[in-house]
C-alpha cells in the first residue's frame, strides 16, 4: 500500500504541495484530480523517488521512500509502473525496444523472449502489428498505450498513470479507461490515476481525491462525490459552476 | 573580479567534476554496454566523417600553398611534405577536428539528451530503475573519447593527401619527393602528442555535450540553450588543452 503523509514541496518561491496526506490500499484504484498546475504530476514523482520532499513522508510497502538508498529505490521502481503524461518513449528505440527496455536492461533476457514479452503486452493495449515501428510514427494516442504496456512490462504491482485519456478522442479515452479498469481487476495492479476527465475519474475510481491548494481537501467514493456539498469538488465536478 | 563570480564559477566547475564523478563512477558497467557504445561511435563517427574530410583536404592543400610561398624558390622540394606533417601532427588535424566535431557532436549531444530530459524521458528511464549516467552519458562520454583519435587520424591521412595533391599538381613537386618529405625529420612524440590532444579534445566534448544535455531546463528554448552552451564551453575549454598539452609535450 501507499501511504503520502504530510507532503511538503515547493520550487524555489512557489510552494506547490502543503501538507497533503493520502493512502491507497492494495488493489484500490484511487484517482486524483485537480486543476492544471495544482501539483499532480508533482506527486507522482514523489512516489517513486524523483523528487524528494521538503518534509513529510511517503510509505511504499512499509518503506520510506526518501530513507531508501539508489540501489533499494531502484528494486522499488520495478514494482510501480509509471505511465508518464507525455508518454516519455524513448525516441531513439523502436516500440517493442521501449516496452522491453525495463527487461532488457535489468534482466538477462534474450531478445526473442523480451519482444514476445513486449508484443503481448502490446496486444493488451489493443496494439498489433506496430512493434517495429519507430516512436516518430506513432499517433499521440498510441503513444499512450505504448506508454501504458511499458510499465506494464515488468509486472508492477502499483501502476501510477499520470493522465492516460487527456488529449485522446472519446472513443480511445473510452478504450483506455476500460483497460486501467480491466488491468485492476485480472492483475489485481494497485493504481493511482491522475486526471482532470472526470467521466475517466468516475470510471475508473474506487476513490476520487481532490487535489487543491498543496493538500487534499476531498477524498471519497464516486457517488460521494456527486452528493457531497464540498464547494470546491462542486465546482470543479461541474466545470467551474456559473460563469 | 567580485565574489559572485568566483562563487559561481567554482560552483561550475564543482557540478561539472560531480557529473565527471557519476560517470567514472558507471564504467564499472563498462563491458555490459559494448553496444551501446559501438553505436554512439558508428554516430558520432559516421557523422563527422564527410565534414573532417572537406575540411582536411582543404586545409591540406592550402597548408602546402603557404608553406611553398613562404619559402619562396629556393627551397628544396621535400619541404613541402615536411611542413604539411608536422603541422598536421602536432596541431591542425587535432584541431580542425576537435573543433568541428565540437560543433557537430557536442551541441547535438546536448541537444537530444536535453530534449529527454525536457520531454521527461530520463525521468522515464528512472522510473525503470535505469540509471540515466550509465544508459546515456556513460557511453556517449566513452565514444566520444574514442571517436576523436580516429577522426584525427583520417584528418592526418586526408591532409597529407590534399598536401600532396597540391604539391605535386602546382608545384611539380615528384610523388616521391612529397612523400619522402612528410617523414623528414619525423619524432614519434609528435604524433603521440597530436593524439594525445584528440583524446583530451574528445573527452571535452562529450563531457560537455552530456553535462549539458543532463542540466537542461524549461522546454524547447532551453534545449536550443543547452546546445549552445556545449559548443561555447567545449571550444574553450579545447583551446586550453591545446596550449596546456603543448606545453607539457613539446
Ligand atoms: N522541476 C520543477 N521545477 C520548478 N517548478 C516545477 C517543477 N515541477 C513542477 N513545477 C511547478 O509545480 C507546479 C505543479 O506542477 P505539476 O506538473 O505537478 O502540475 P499538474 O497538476 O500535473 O498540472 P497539469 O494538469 O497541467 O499536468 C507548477 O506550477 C509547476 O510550474
Ligand atoms: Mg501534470
Amino acid at each position: 500500500m501507499i501511504k503520502i503523509e504530510n507532503l511538503y514541496k515547493s520550487f524555489n518561491d512557489l510552494e506547490v504541495l502543503k501538507g497533503l496526506t493520502l493512502n491507497v490500499e492494495v488493489g484500490e484504484t484511487v484517482t486524483v484530480i485537480g486543476r492544471s498546475g495544482c501539483g499532480k504530476s508533482v506527486l507522482l514523482k514523489h512516489i517513486i523517488g524523483l523528487l524528494t520532499p521538503d518534509m513529510g513522508d511517503i510509505w511504499v510497502d512499509g518503506k520510506n521512500v526518501k530513507m531508501l538508498s539508489k540501489s533499494e529505490l531502484y528494486k522499488l521502481r520495478l514494482n510501480i509502473g509509471v505511465v508518464f503524461q507525455g508518454s516519455a518513449l524513448l525516441d531513439f528505440l523502436s516500440v517493442w525496444e521501449n516496452v522491453a527496455l525495463g527487461l532488457t536492461e535489468n534482466q538477462k533476457i534474450t531478445v526473442d523472449k523480451a519482444k514476445e514479452v513486449a508484443r503481448q503486452k502490446l496486444s493488451l493495449v489493443e496494439l498489433e502489428g506496430v512493434e517495429n515501428k519507430r516512436i516518430s510514427e506513432l499517433s499521440g494516442g498510441m503513444k499512450k498505450r505504448v506508454a501504458i504496456a511499458r510499465a506494464l512490462a515488468v509486472d508492477p504491482l502499483y501502476i501510477l498513470y499520470d493522465e492516460p485519456t487527456t488529449a485522446l478522442d472519446p472513443i480511445t479515452a473510452r478504450t483506455i479507461n476500460e483497460l486501467i479498469l480491466s488491468l485492476k481487476r485480472k492483475l489485481k495492479i494497485t493504481g493511482i490515476v491522475v486526471t482532470h476527465d472526470m467521466e475517466s475519474a468516475f470510471y475508473v475510481a474506487d476513490r476520487i481525491a481532490m487535489l487543491h491548494d498543496g493538500k487534499i481537501v476531498f477524498d471519497g467514493t464516486p457517488t460521494e462525490v456527486q452528493t457531497t456539498d464540498n464547494k470546491i469538488v462542486q465546482n470543479f465536478v461541474k466545470g467551474g459552476g456559473q460563469y | 573580479m567580485n565574489k559572485g563570480f568566483i562563487e559561481s564559477f567554482f560552483g561550475y566547475i564543482g557540478r561539472v567534476c560531480i557529473f565527471l564523478g557519476a560517470i567514472i563512477v558507471k564504467l564499472y558497467y563498462l563491458p555490459r554496454s559494448f553496444r551501446l557504445i559501438l553505436e554512439q561511435i558508428v554516430h558520432m563517427g559516421i557523422a563527422s566523417m564527410p565534414i573532417v574530410i572537406f575540411t582536411s583536404f582543404f586545409a591540406g592543400m592550402v597548408t602546402a600553398y603557404q608553406a611553398a610561398f613562404q619559402a619562396g624558390e629556393y627551397m628544396p622540394d621535400a619541404y613541402l611534405g615536411m611542413a604539411v606533417a608536422k603541422a598536421f601532427m602536432i596541431e591542425l588535424a587535432p584541431l580542425l577536428t576537435g573543433l568541428i566535431v565540437a560543433g557537430r557532436v557536442s551541441s547535438s549531444l546536448a541537444a537530444e539528451i536535453g530534449t529527454m530530459r525536457v520531454t521527461e524521458q530520463i525521468d522515464a528511464l528512472e522510473s525503470l530503475a535505469i540509471d540515466p549516467i550509465r544508459y546515456l552519458a556513460m557511453p556517449r562520454f566513452i565514444a566520444g573519447i574514442i571517436v576523436l583519435p580516429l577522426l584525427t587520424g583520417l584528418s592526418l591521412f586526408v591532409a597529407f593527401f590534399g598536401g600532396g595533391i597540391c604539391s605535386i599538381f602546382i608545384f611539380d613537386v615528384k610523388p616521391i619527393v612529397y612523400i619522402e618529405g612528410l617523414r623528414m625529420q619525423y619524432y614519434p612524440h609528435e604524433l603521440w602528442g597530436g593524439l594525445l590532444k584528440a583524446f583530451c579534445f574528445g573527452f571535452v566534448i562529450s563531457l560537455m555535450g552530456t553535462y549539458y544535455g543532463f542540466m537542461t531546463e524549461g522546454g524547447a528554448e532551453g534545449v536550443g540553450k543547452a546546445a549552445t552552451k556545449a559548443v561555447v564551453s567545449a571550444s574553450i575549454l579545447l583551446l586550453f588543452f591545446d596550449l596546456f598539452i603543448a606545453w607539457i609535450v613539446f
